[in-house]
């Protein structure tokens, strides 16, 4: 089974692939599944062994599997195998179950000398088997995909053969689906980037579709061919039930005839545009407008040109008129329909730079000379934006506005210095609105400088300019999205309606929050991410580099030791243990309390203590483990090392030991707390708001510094405890006989408080509900993630230290 | 025979600069781990992901490692020992590495993997920064040679080398130096703990190790550089150029390699700040007491 690399005998080359052989044998890359945070809690020193982690299947050789593993997890690791270079091998230890994986190449029990014997194995294995002239193939169940066919045009005909469409006769073209449940496709590096967009893509299934002349609207066809007056090829045209007359509808609703290129123009008779002269062609005047047309659309998606809003078409495609791609319109009730629709009646346009000035004509800004741009009316999308952004904040990053603070202070992001926003519903208008009626001189750059006299800005020198004195008259001018500007008469002309403009066209495309237009990627951060606990899946919603959103699960969760029936409280405790790789001890501290308090048993004094040693000893080595893994995410690898080694050999020093490596320890504590910016880094991330659900260490600090500190402080404290316990006693259960009753318990995990309630009948454990501190935690990896830059985002996630094994799958 | 001496003195560099590397990552000097990692390399599969812009996946790697050679062609090793003295060696050292973006964005784009164009994304917001304060400090070394040619940047720090005559302009340079090499803590592009490898990620078997290949080539010139522009080149007491010069580069590489791992990563957006709100006025600084300095005190 061990992955081979195919390769002929060859004489020539056979002393050179000894050699690579060789050389292989001594560089093992090792991908560990779950992570190598498992490892180090199972104690397992895999450098030691002479393996070296990997940062990605990629890069690896060897797949480490440290059982027992879930089918979930097994199936991630196939897909990682599958992505592994030959010549590739599997190392299992203590793991029974492996498929869909191909047999372990060495197994082992779970130890490091089991590890250490099995690493010399696949040594021997590399050596002499890398190349082979016979190698078998393995395809990841998880990965396997199949080709359909599809017409290019209509994207309802899909196939499992080529041919051609049975509409147009185009074709068919292949496309790759997933075979089956391959949604997570959970490893790593291969994830292709997904664009949100293509999701939208899928649906609007359009009904039929019409071809129409791109220079005579009227001459439409239900099949390719050219137009019969000027010759041109017919271009598809997406309608839902009609011709592309549907199309031209709304803009002229009781009228007959419009100008192609004016839209404004309409009369009730054939005839020429009196503007450009073109031959006006029939719109439909029957109830239908464009508006109806673009809301049926707007449900699923609709496209419409970027120059000629008229076209719309409900799935992606190119302008019949002018050959450009349609772009994406807001799917949303505004957008779409009611944009197309404002172009003859109620349409406002404002300008770009100055959000007070709008018109209900094309024209240029008074103030800037910019060309104004249409804007949907009332319920429409741009308006609505910057409301809904700035409604609740009283200050607001001049170039992140997502950032928003109650108080003044600096952006997070920018360290620019907030500005004050309105703070009641109004918009943009009506905070120009606020200062003005106040106000005569405002700073261009500081809005909150406000002085009744000229003179120059405190902040940054700059003149003050004179701001609108007259409230109402500041109101009028602002942006209400224009729709009582009846009265304006200053109306440039000239202006095509519809002209290049950005705001149209990246309207109802994914809207990043400094308002630039990026596509928008999904990328898998685990189940075997470097520097993100082994077992946690994390899929990010990418925006160029800013986290958009955050879907958090885990591949190995919570498995309740119940699930087949009441059990005896050693086997309750036993397995509750097993269920937590990271944290077993504690676990079974709480179980053994929670039934000792329903059994009303009560443990020595004595032991009670050893107790609490035993669990700060875990606390101990699990926050090791975990400043290992900020070591590893931000590149401190002597951070990382000295925390891994603490990490394996306290885990089960016993005190003595312990305190014989306390000085050292505390040595690296003052040497992490010292590391040159590594507080004022982790200070800008992570910064959990007062309400949120956090139940780990107590911090003043609620910064991702403020956890490093805490869990700092933690290590020395536990120190301190082992230091005043006599001996460390594992948790045990004294024999507890018939009892029956109700227990609670509490105990301080490495992660936080959990919770267990355990219902004893007759002396078996029949009901219990267990609370961890994790399946808290993740619920703040979203606020904590969304709108960060990615490096931070997995900084400010790594920091929760959630445990993968205590969150609900 | 000149050719002969430098390609021999470039592959004992790489390699030296390699066994550094391992030994600031891993602790452990092996002075056979890079060979041991190359040969295991070429045995590797080379996996051409799916998807991948074939000539963007392929190009990057050799055109890192093609632009970092040509920047050392302009490194004199010892007086005559020189690839070709170029009348403007300084510029040319800058105009070569400009490409290491350009290889960085292809690398990252070819595969269409997320972690590779986030990585290259990173790098072209790191170049924002970095870019300038290569530029400013050579500025002030050559007003100091009034030369271009890094042969007569080395002689005119007969006297005094330039470490001690604009230490402002070396710390600025090491500082990009490090960021355009991409070595910790400004590893972002190619970060296993926030990336998963990055740029590098999708790269198997013989195209990994010509990308590897390329960053120690790279790693080896901003090194060697350093070593012309601040501390006098082959200029040194007792023993051959040759030996002044092969000191003095490993030296800086293995401070530059050792001392960036004592830093977290620091994120592009960091970078920046840095560079434009402390760095470039420094720079400008550091150019104007240059200025005086020359025409002040003739050493």
């Amino acid at each position: 089974m061990f992955g081979a690399r195919e390769a002929s005998d060859s004489i020539v080359l056979a002393p050179l692939r000894r050699l690579i052989g060789r050389a292989m044998a001594r560089d093992l890359r090792v991908l560990v599944v779950p992570g190598p945070d498992v490892a180090l809690a199972h104690g397992l020193d895999l450098v030691a062994a002479g393996l070296r982690p990997a940062a990605n299947p990629r890069e690896a050789n060897v797949l480490l599997l440290i059982g027992p593993l879930g089918t979930q997890l097994r199936d991630a690791a196939s897909i990682a195998y599958a992505q592994m270079p030959r010549p590739r091998a599997i190392l299992a230890l203590g793991v029974s179950e492996v498929g869909p994986l191909p047999a372990p190449d060495a197994n082992a029990g779970l130890s490091q000398d089991g590890l250490r014997t099995a690493v010399s194995d696949l040594r021997g294995l590399f050596a002499n088997g890398t190349f082979a002239p016979m190698t078998e193939e393995f395809q990841a169940p998880a990965l396997q995909s199949r080709i359909e066919y599809t017409c290019p045009m209509h994207p309802e005909v899909v196939s499992d053969e080529p041919g051609s469409c049975p509409k147009c006769g185009m074709f068919l073209v292949p496309r790759e689906t997933d075979a089956g449940s391959a949604h997570d496709h959970a490893a790593m590096a291969s994830a292709m980037p997904v664009t949100s967009e293509s999701h939208h893509h899928a649906h609007g299934q359009p009904a039929p579709a019409a071809y129409v002349c791109p220079m005579h609207p009227e001459v439409t066809s239900d099949e390719p061919g050219s137009c019969p007056k000027c010759g041109m090829t017919l271009v598809p045209a997406a309608s839902d039930g009609g011709d592309a007359g549907h199309h031209a509808h709304g803009q002229t609703a009781p009228a007959a005839y419009t100008c192609p290129m004016h839209p404004e123009v309409i009369s009730d008779e054939p005839g020429s545009c009196p503007k450009c002269g073109m031959t006006l062609v029939p719109a439909a005047s029957d109830e239908g407008d464009a508006g109806h047309h673009a809301h049926g659309q707007a449900a699923s998606a609709a496209y419409a040109c970027p120059m000629h809003p008229e076209v719309t078409s409900d799935e992606p495609g190119s302008c019949p008129k002018c050959g450009m791609t349609l772009v994406p319109v807001a799917p949303d009730e505004g957008g779409a329909g009611h944009h197309a629709h404002g172009q003859t009646a109620p349409a406002a346009y404002v300008c770009p730079m100055h959000p007070e000035v709008t018109s209900d004509e094309p024209g240029s800004c008074p103030k800037c000379g910019m060309t104004l741009v249409p804007v949907a009316p009332d319920e429409g999308g741009a308006g609505h934006h910057a409301h809904g952004q700035t409604a609740p904040a009283a200050y607001v990053c001049p170039m992140h506005p997502e950032v928003t603070r109650d108080e003044p202070g600096s952006c997070p992001k920018c360290g620019m210095t907030l500005v004050s926003a309105a703070s009641d519903e109004g918009d943009a208008g009506h905070h120009a609105h606020g200062q003005a009626a106040s106000a005569a001189y405002v700073c261009p750059m500081h809005p909150e400088v406000t002085s009744d006299e000229p003179g120059s800005c405190p902040k940054c020198g700059m003149t003050l300019v004179p701001a609108e004195l007259d409230g109402d008259g500041g109101h009028d001018q602002s942006a209400h999205g224009g729709h009582d500007q009846h009265d304006s008469d200053v109306l440039p002309e000239g202006i095509e309606p519809g002209f290049m403009s950005m705001v149209e066209m990246t309207e109802g495309t994914p809207r990043s929050s400094d308002g630039l237009q990026m596509e928008w990627i999904k990328a898998p951060f685990g189940p075997f991410f470097p520097g993100l606990p082994g077992g946690l899946t994390l899929v990010l919603t990418l925006d160029g580099d800013t986290v958009v959103a955050a879907e958090t699960g885990t591949l190995v969760g919570l498995a309740d030791p119940l699930r087949h029936g009441p059990l005896a409280p050693d086997d309750y405790v036993a397995q509750i243990g097993a269920g937590m790789p990271l944290a077993p001890v504690s676990y079974q501290l709480l179980a053994c309390r929670a039934i000792e308090a329903a059994a009303g048993t009560a443990p020595g004094e004595e032991s009670e203590h050893g107790r609490d040693a035993a669990l700060a000893r875990e606390r101990i080595a699990s926050n090791l483990v975990w400043l290992t893994q900020l070591g590893r995410q931000l590149g401190l690898p002597r951070i990382q090392r000295a925390a891994s080694a603490f990490a394996l050999t306290i885990r089960h020093a016993d005190r003595p030991g312990i305190l014989q490596q306390a000085p050292d320890l505390r040595r690296l504590i003052d040497r992490t707390r010292a590391t040159p910016f590594l507080i004022r880094r982790l200070a800008q991330v992570g910064e959990l708001s007062a309400d949120a659900d956090w139940v780990g260490p107590a911090t003043a600090d609620p910064t991702a510094a403020g956890r490093l500190v805490a869990r700092l402080g933690e290590i020395t404290d536990s120190l301190g405890e082992i230091e005043a316990a006599t001996a460390i006693v594992l948790p045990a259960l004294a024999p507890i006989g018939d009892a029956s009753g109700h227990g609670h318990a509490s105990v301080g995990t490495p992660r936080g408080i959990a919770i267990l309630d355990v219902t004893l009948d007759a002396g078996k454990v029949a009901q219990a509900t267990l609370d961890t501190p994790s399946s808290h935690h993740v619920g703040l990896v979203g606020p904590l993630t969304e709108q960060r830059e990615l490096a931070d985002a997995l900084v400010a996630l790594a920091s929760l230290d959630l445990d993968p094994w205590e969150i609900d799958a | 025979m000149t050719g002969i001496i430098l390609f021999l003195a470039l592959a004992i560099g790489v390699y030296a600069v390699a066994v550094l590397e391992e030994w600031a990552t891993t602790n452990r000097l092996r002075p056979a781990g890079p060979a041991l990692a190359a040969l295991s390399l070429l045995g590797r599969e080379n996996i051409l992901p799916r998807k991948s812009d074939r000539l963007f996946f392929e190009v990057g790697p050799v055109l890192l490692l093609v632009g970092a050679l040509l920047s050392l062609a302009v490194i004199p090793l010892a007086p005559g020992l020189i690839a070709t003295d170029l009348a403007t060696g300084a510029l040319f050292f800058n105009a070569a590495l400009a490409y290491v973006l350009v290889a960085l964005i292809m690398a990252g784009w070819g595969p269409d993997g997320a972690y590779g164009m986030i990585g290259g994304w990173r790098f072209l917001g790191q170049l924002i920064g970095y870019a300038m304060l290569v530029v400013m400090p050579i500025t002030a070394v050559t007003m100091r040679a009034e030369s271009l040619s890094t042969v007569d940047i080395v002689i005119s720090q007969a006297r005094l080398w330039n470490v001690v005559y604009q230490p402002l302009g070396l710390v600025l340079f090491a500082f990009a130096g490090m960021a355009m090499a991409f070595v910790p803590p400004f590893d972002l592009p190619v970060a296993a703990g926030d990336l998963a490898g990055g740029v590098e990620a999708e790269y198997t078997g013989a195209r990994r190790l010509v990308f590897r290949l390329g960053r120690m080539v790279l790693i080896l010139s901003v090194a060697s550089a350093m070593t012309v522009f601040y501390f006098g080149g082959w200029l040194g007491p007792w023993l051959p150029g040759w030996a002044w010069s092969a000191i003095k580069t490993l030296g800086i590489a293995a401070m530059m390699l050792a001392g960036g791992r004592m830093l977290p990563r620091i994120r592009e957006a960091t970078l920046l700040t840095w560079c434009w709100k402390l760095g470039i006025p420094l720079a400008l600084a550091n150019i104007f007491l240059v200025g005086i300095l020359v025409l002040v005190v003739p050493l």
